[in-house]
Parts: structure tokens; C-alpha cells; sequence
């Protein structure tokens, strides 16, 4: 069943002499519980497919639709509201509220969904850390986590309030190998055990290895949609 | 609730930038006590001075004197109610509930030969038990004693060295009596007064009123009646009273003014609250532009971290309230350690006082009553007033840049600096 649509799609950045087409007519559709990567060089237009599906941003022209609401062309109000309720992101950096533990970082992003039954936020809350493997350092800080430990803490704040989306833009761009590894199998851990929709960025090859979907992405276009 | 915690934490994050934000609210809101304990202070201490020396809390003459006041006359005296003397007009009014003191004074001009000098100066005729009771008077003698009867005399100590008298020796006094003849008459000076105010200490001597009375050719009358109440906050009722009590008597050729109204210098004193509140406006702006640009600063550094809470899902309402709510804590803070620190000094100073050669200047220039050695005003409701003004101040100039960040589109925040 579709999740999300997306058809001809444009971005452009900038007016006249400096625009700046990021993408051109994209048409995609994602379907419930797909483990998909977009991968591309830099600057192929990852990130901007990625913020328009997440309703982070509007398309220049074209709909983007998900589960028949059209997202695309909410107001930033609406849009906001759609992102608390609907999706988790995992960004590449600047990742989790510095001055929040762990375990206060992931429970935000459930306090803000309204919930207000307090045994209810700390059991799903230390669930969810327990499932990325990082009980025992929850009431540690940012910046006395090392980077996978920190990327696991937002993939467990992404998937807490149970969204029917998660986006990960270049989640791995900053670990080595290794922790790369680690972090994308406790996603795709979460999106066996859960059925979270996952799409995640990246232009490492070991990591595309482990998405049933890959979506290659070049100057704006899809260029290649493989399945296996 | 987290919006607190998170709000709450950056202020130790950013602990220099927030310190001195604390710092800048904290030193505003000590030089607006300072500024409102001066004011304050000098306001009350002037005021006093002008109750005691002159006006009373409301002053009882005749319209005529009232007008020519200046000439100190001697033929527009009081003769109390119906003509029936001075003395039981004011046991009359010492009768009245809203009544505490009341002092008849006959004031006249005279004057001394010194060497090749005439010295002029003024006296006033006193009820010696009357004021002795009120107390003013009695408080500032500082070498001698009050006067009690006869040809004694009280003199002001900046008179004294114009005399070039010390106590005990005897002056000859001339002055005009109220048939306008030259008399002249000589007294002992029994003490000394030393008001600090030079205004009074230089011109002004005292007398017993019947002697004063007896050498003016008066009966049993006065120029003035200084009526006081208990306390200076219900001087209006004093003044209702006083007015009603007039006018039964039938005695409408007699005018009561209240303390604030009986001298333009007072009533320009009221006018100096909203000088001084002019000036500390100014100092209230410089702390206000040091938070505003504190906050903005950390706005800037922490653009890609809005943009994440905004991919989060977070309103722009909320964004603005993280960042209000750090201004609310700086003002806070910063509000309540300059309350904390000027509470403390002001208290010190109300003790101690500070001597201002300025006013001591000013005072002996103009015909302004102020002492030169004055004690700050320690109050609490200068404490709560300057802690509320930094709090509101610096919680209204955080909104500008809370406004800068929720404004901030989360693409663009989160991307901010990647290349
Ligand atoms: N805010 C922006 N303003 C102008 N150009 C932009 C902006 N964001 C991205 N671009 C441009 O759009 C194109 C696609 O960028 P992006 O989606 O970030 O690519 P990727 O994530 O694949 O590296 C690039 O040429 C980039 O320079
Ligand atoms: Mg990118």
C-alpha cells in the first residue's frame, strides 16, 4: 500500500541568473514499510528530495502526498504539526539537544506529541533505548557519547513516538565504517520489528547494500529504481 | 516543561555570554534603585525640612499676609477666631481629632551692626513649649540651649559667625515694630542651631513669641500657624478639616495651604522623579541592547539546532518561547542579584549617608531647601519595583531575537554553515 506520492516535482532554488534546479519532475511513490536508499553524488539533489518528502520544505511545482493528504503544499504551521505527529528524522549532524541526556532527548520527541501519561513516556522511552542498545548511557549527555552512540540515540528519538516515516539524511556521512555499520542495522532492525517506513541518503556503498529499494538520484532525476 | 529545562541548561551552556547579559541586567537594575533611593531621599529630606522650617503640613495666615510674604508685614497678623486671640484659636484647634501640633510664629525682619556691616536676618517669635514638644527645633541646637523666656535668643550658626558672637554674649537687635517705628532692643544669645541647611542657619534667629510680641507692639497674635497632623500621607484630611473649621468660625479672611502647595520648589521636586526616571531610561536601554545582542548571538550559533527542533516538529511558538524563556532567566537572575546587591547598599547608605558638596552649594545660591548630607531612601517597594522593571524589560527585549529564530525556515537552519 502507497505511504507517500510523489509526482513531477521541481525545486529550484534562487531567481534568475543563479537558479539553481535541484530537482526536475520527480515522480516517486514509497510504499509502507520499504527499507529504500536515495543515493547519488553530492549535490545530485538527496537532501532536497528528502526535505520535501519530510515536509521540511515545498515543492517548487508538483504534489507531494502522503497517505493522501497533500503535504506539499501545507503551511508552515501544518507542516510543522504533520512532522511531530508523522516523522522521525535522523540527520547527519547537529543531531540531538545538546543540553538534554539521551534518555531526555528521546522522551522530547514523545512529550511533544501530547502525550501526558508519564509511565507510559518512560516505558516506551527506555524500550525504545533498549532497542538500540544504549540503556546503560541514557542519562549521559551529547557530548559524552561518541558519534554512533549518539546516532543510535537519534534513531531511538525518530522511531519513539511509533512514525509512520522515518527519514535519515547521510545518517553514517560522519562514523567510520564499523559504527556506519552498526547504525544501519539497528534500522533496519526497527524496521523489521516495527514496520517503519525507512528512507535513508547516502553515497556509501556499504551502507546501500542493506536497503531492499535503491533509488539513484542524478542532477535532479531519478535515474535508476532497483528492487530486490 | 522541557521548553524550561532546555531554556534553563543553555543559560549554563553559554555560560560567559550569559554571565555577562546577568551582568549588564544586574548593574541597570542597581542604578535604577540607586537613582529612585536618591530621588527618594532627597525628596523626603527636603520635604521635611520644609514641614518643619515653614509650612507645617498646612499653614494657616491671612490672605494678605500670604501675598506679601516676603516683606515679612506686620500689620496683617492673625488674632484668632472673632478676634479673640491667637492663643485660644490654637487651643481650639489642638481640639481636633486630625490635629497633633499647632505652632503659632510671628516672623519679622531685624538687624545687628557688625564692624562696618549691617546683618540682616530674620527672626521668629516661637511658643516655646509648643515647639519644644514638637521637637525639629530642639534637635538641631548644637552648642547651648533653647530659649525659654525674656530676651533670650536662638541663633543659626551660619548667623553666628556673621555676628561674630559666641553664646552668652549679648546683641542689640534693630527692627521696625507694627506702628512701622525703629526700636531696638538687646538679647542674650542662649544657643546655637545648625540646621545643615545654610538657607536657615544663615539668616534665621529665635525668640520667645510673647517676648516677640511685646517688642512688635502685637497683642496676642501671630503671622502663622503651623498645624500638623500625624502623619504627612493624610495631610489632605488635616487640610479638609482646617478649611471646614475655617469657615464655621466665620473666619474666611484666613487661608489654609498645604505643605506642597506653599512653595514652587516643592511642587518642582515632584518634577524631578521624571528627570531622574529620564535618566535611568537611558541606562535601562544600554542593558536592554546588551541582551538583545547577547541573545542574538546565541540565536546565530545555535541556527542549525533550531532547525533540527523544527524538523522535530516544533512550532515556531515554541521556538520563540525557548528563547524568551533564556531572556526570562537572565532577567530574572540578573534582576534579582542587582535587587539583591542594591538592597544591601542602599540599606548601608540610608545609615551612613553620603555628603554632597553640591547641594551644599546650591542651597546657599538658590532659595532651595536641601540638606547637603543625605541619606539614601532604603525601601522595599524600590526593591520590588526595579527587580519587576528588569525581569519585564529584559523578558520584552528577548522577544526579538526569539522572534529572529522561530522566523528562521527549517531548511535553511538546519544547512546553515554546511558549506
Ligand atoms: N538552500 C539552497 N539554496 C540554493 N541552492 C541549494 C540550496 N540547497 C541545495 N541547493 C543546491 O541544490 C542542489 C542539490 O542539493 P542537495 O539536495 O543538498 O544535494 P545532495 O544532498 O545530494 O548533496 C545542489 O546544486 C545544491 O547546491
Ligand atoms: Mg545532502
Amino acid at each position: 500500500m502507497s505511504l507517500l506520492t510523489l509526482e513531477h516535482v521541481d525545486k529550484t532554488y534562487g531567481q534568475g541568473d543563479l537558479q539553481v534546479h535541484a530537482l526536475n519532475g520527480v515522480d516517486l511513490t514509497i510504499s509502507k514499510g520499504e527499507f529504500t536508499t536515495v543515493f547519488g553524488p553530492s549535490g545530485s539533489g538527496k537532501t532536497t528530495l528528502l526535505n520535501l518528502i519530510g515536509a521540511l520544505d515545498r515543492p517548487t511545482s508538483g504534489s507531494v502526498v502522503f497517505l493522501d493528504k497533500p503535504i506539499g503544499s501545507m503551511n508552515r504551521h501544518e507542516q510543522a504539526a504533520h512532522r511531530r505527529f508523522h516523522v522521525g528524522f535522523i540527520f547527519q549532524s547537529y543531531n540531538l539537544i545538546p543540553v538534554l541526556t539521551a534518555y531526555e532527548n528521546v522522551e522530547f520527541a514523545l512529550k511533544i506529541t501530547g502525550i501526558r501519561d508519564s509511565k507510559k513516556i518512560h516505558s516506551q522511552v527506555t524500550d525504545m533505548l533498549d532497542h538500540v542498545g544504549l540503556s546503560e548511557l541514557m542519562h549521559r549527555r551529547p557530548n559524552q557519547l561518541s558519534g554512533g552512540q549518539k546516532q543510535r540515540v537519534a534513531v531511538a528519538r525518530a522511531l519513539v513516538k511509533h512514525p509512520k516515516l522515518v527519514l535519515a539524511d547521510e545518517p553514517t556521512a560522519n562514523l567510520d565504517s564499523k559504527t556506519s555499520k552498526e547504525v544501519i542495522e539497528v534500522m533496519l532492525r526497527m524496521n523489521r520489528e516495527l514496520h517503519t517506513t525507512f528512507i535513508f541518503s547516502t553515497h556509501d556503498p556499504m551502507v546501500m547494500e542493506y536497503a531492499r529499494r535503491m533509488v539513484e538520484i542524478r542532477d535532479g532525476n531519478i535515474s535508476q529504481d532497483t528492487e530486490r | 516543561m522541557h521548553l524550561i529545562t532546555i531554556a534553563w541548561r543553555n543559560l549554563k551552556r553559554h555560560g560567559l555570554r550569559t554571565g555577562i547579559a546577568l551582568l549588564a541586567v544586574a548593574a541597570v537594575v542597581l542604578i535604577v534603585i540607586f537613582s529612585r533611593g536618591f530621588v527618594k531621599s532627597l525628596t523626603e529630606s527636603s520635604f521635611r525640612l520644609y514641614i518643619d522650617n515653614m509650612y507645617g503640613h498646612v499653614r494657616i495666615t491671612t490672605e494678605e499676609y500670604a501675598l506679601r510674604e516676603m516683606l515679612l508685614p506686620l500689620d496683617h497678623m492673625m488674632d484668632g477666631f472673632n478676634s479673640a486671640g491667637i492663643s485660644s484659636m490654637v487651643e481650639e484647634l489642638e481640639q481636633h481629632s486630625s490635629v497633633r501640633y499647632v505652632m503659632p510664629r510671628v516672623r519679622f525682619g531685624a538687624m545687628a551692626s557688625r564692624d562696618d556691616d549691617m546683618v540682616r536676618m530674620m527672626g521668629i517669635g516661637i511658643d516655646v513649649q509648643r515647639e519644644r514638644t514638637y521637637g525639629a527645633l530642639a534637635e538641631d541646637i548644637s552648642s547651648g540651649r533653647m530659649i525659654k523666656e525674656g530676651n533670650e535668643i536662638l541663633v543659626g550658626s551660619g548667623l553666628m559667625e556673621d555676628l561674630k558672637a559666641e553664646v552668652g554674649d549679648r546683641v542689640t537687635l534693630v527692627f521696625s515694630d507694627a506702628f512701622q517705628s525703629l526700636r531696638g532692643r538687646t538679647f542674650q544669645i542662649v544657643g546655637v542651631r545648625d540646621s545643615g541647611v545654610s538657607d536657615l542657619d544663615n539668616v534665621i534667629f529665635y525668640v520667645p513669641l510673647d517676648t516677640a510680641q511685646d517688642m512688635l507692639w502685637l497683642d496676642d497674635e501671630a503671622s502663622e500657624l503651623l498645624v500638623y497632623t500625624y502623619s504627612t500621607d493624610t495631610t489632605e484630611a488635616l487640610l479638609a478639616d482646617m478649611r471646614t473649621l475655617l469657615h464655621e468660625q466665620g473666619s474666611d479672611e484666613y487661608l489654609a495651604v498645604p505643605w506642597n502647595q506653599a512653595n514652587p520648589f516643592v511642587e518642582m521636586y515632584s518634577e524631578m522623579d521624571n528627570i531622574m526616571f529620564a535618566a535611568y531610561l537611558l541606562f535601562v536601554v544600554m542593558g536592554t541592547i546588551v541582551v538583545v545582542s547577547t541573545l542574538t548571538m546565541i540565536v546565530r550559533e545555535r541556527t542549525a539546532e533550531i532547525g533540527m527542533m523544527s524538523a522535530l516538529g516544533l512550532s515556531s511558538r515554541e521556538i520563540m518561547g525557548v528563547f524568551i524563556l533564556e531572556g526570562f532567566f537572565i532577567g530574572v537572575i540578573g534582576s534579582l542579584i542587582g535587587s539583591a546587591v542594591g538592597g544591601l547598599l542602599t540599606l548601608y547608605y540610608s545609615q551612613a549617608g553620603f555628603y554632597v558638596e553640591a547641594f551644599d552649594m546650591f542651597t546657599s545660591e538658590a532659595d532651595i531647601l536641601i540638606e547637603p548630607v543625605f541619606y539614601l531612601s532604603f525601601s522595599m517597594e524600590n526593591l520590588v519595583f526595579s527587580f519587576i522593571m528588569g525581569t519585564v524589560v529584559v523578558t520584552l527585549a528577548s522577544f526579538l531575537p526569539a522572534f529572529k529564530a522561530a522566523k528562521l525556515e527549517p531548511v535553511d537552519a538546519l544547512h546553515y554553515g554546511d558549506d
